[in-house]
């Protein structure tokens, strides 16, 4: 990964942690490129009167195929959850391998940016 | 939306031919911008000129063609490297260019309708695509970003 400007806008990587399935990526994102899928559940806390209801990412998917890597989606993320990293590599020889999920999205991470 | 730097260039093929006689011999960028505001297609040039002495001067020129007949002039006298350009405006945007040489379609083949550049011709795709972005819950409407209502309710 030599020759690689410091700000590269090589890869997006996922806090998958940090990501609260608010769906601001989604929304904002120009090219339709990530989809969320999430669900909420119960999480009841010592001392709490009730349970608070707490939203679970099941899958989080960016399509790098139709990505133009404008990062509106880092931009907008309150929490990081999102972050530029200078990896590029990641050709695929088939549409469906640009479809990268949580676990390949989290491999990109932690930034070497910034 | 800011327009770039410099001048409308009237009449424009005289106008570009005197900078390309003046040194500014380098094509960089020749495009259109569809205005429906106002009803116009800017047209938009860039041309660079190289001193001897190094360094690089650039210009720009503008030109407003009316939308609902555009007409260009073509400049490929003056520089034949703009043809490519001026074919892909004549597809794109759906302006006549008067004297240019082959204006045979460059992208478009065989692919009829609106010029897709125009910002009223809607990307099919953008309606038949569902918008990731849906929620299922609530009634409140949640606008598209880049998208126009209208375009939606062709679904």
């Amino acid at each position: 990964m030599s020759d690689v400007v410091p700000q590269a806008r090589g890869a997006i990587a996922l806090d998958a942690a940090a990501c609260t399935s608010c769906m601001l990526c989604v929304k904002e994102c120009p090219d339709w490129c990530i989809h969320i899928e999430s669900h909420n559940e119960e999480v009841s806390e010592p001392g709490a009167r009730r349970p608070r209801s707490v939203a679970v990412l099941d899958s989080f998917t960016i399509d790098w195929g139709l990505c133009m890597y404008c990062g509106i989606c880092v931009e907008v993320c309150p929490f990081d959850a999102l972050q530029w990293v200078s990896t590029h590599d990641y050709a695929a020889a088939e549409a469906d391998g640009l479809r990268h999920g949580i676990a390949r999205l989290e491999e990109f991470g932690p930034s070497d940016q910034r | 939306m800011s327009a770039p730097p410099g001048e409308l260039w009237e009449p424009w093929a005289a106008a570009v031919a005197r900078h390309v006689a003046d040194g500014y011999d380098r094509l960089d960028l020749l495009t259109a911008v569809d205005r429906p505001q106002s009803e116009q297609i800017e047209v938009v040039i860039h041309l660079v000129r190289r001193p001897a002495d190094g360094g690089l001067d650039e210009v720009w020129g503008h030109t407003l063609l009316d939308r609902a007949a555009p007409v260009l002039d073509s400049v490929t006298d003056a520089l034949p490297s703009a043809a490519w350009h001026e074919r892909e405006i004549h597809e794109m945007f759906g302006v006549e260019v008067r004297g240019h040489p082959d204006l045979r379609p460059l992208l478009l083949h065989g692919i009829d309708g609106p010029p897709p550049l125009r910002k009223d011709t809607p990307l099919v795709a953008r309606i038949e695509t569902p918008w990731p972005g849906a929620e299922e819950t609530g009634r409140r409407r949640v606008s598209v970003p880049g998208v126009p209502a209208e375009w939606l309710e062709q679904r």
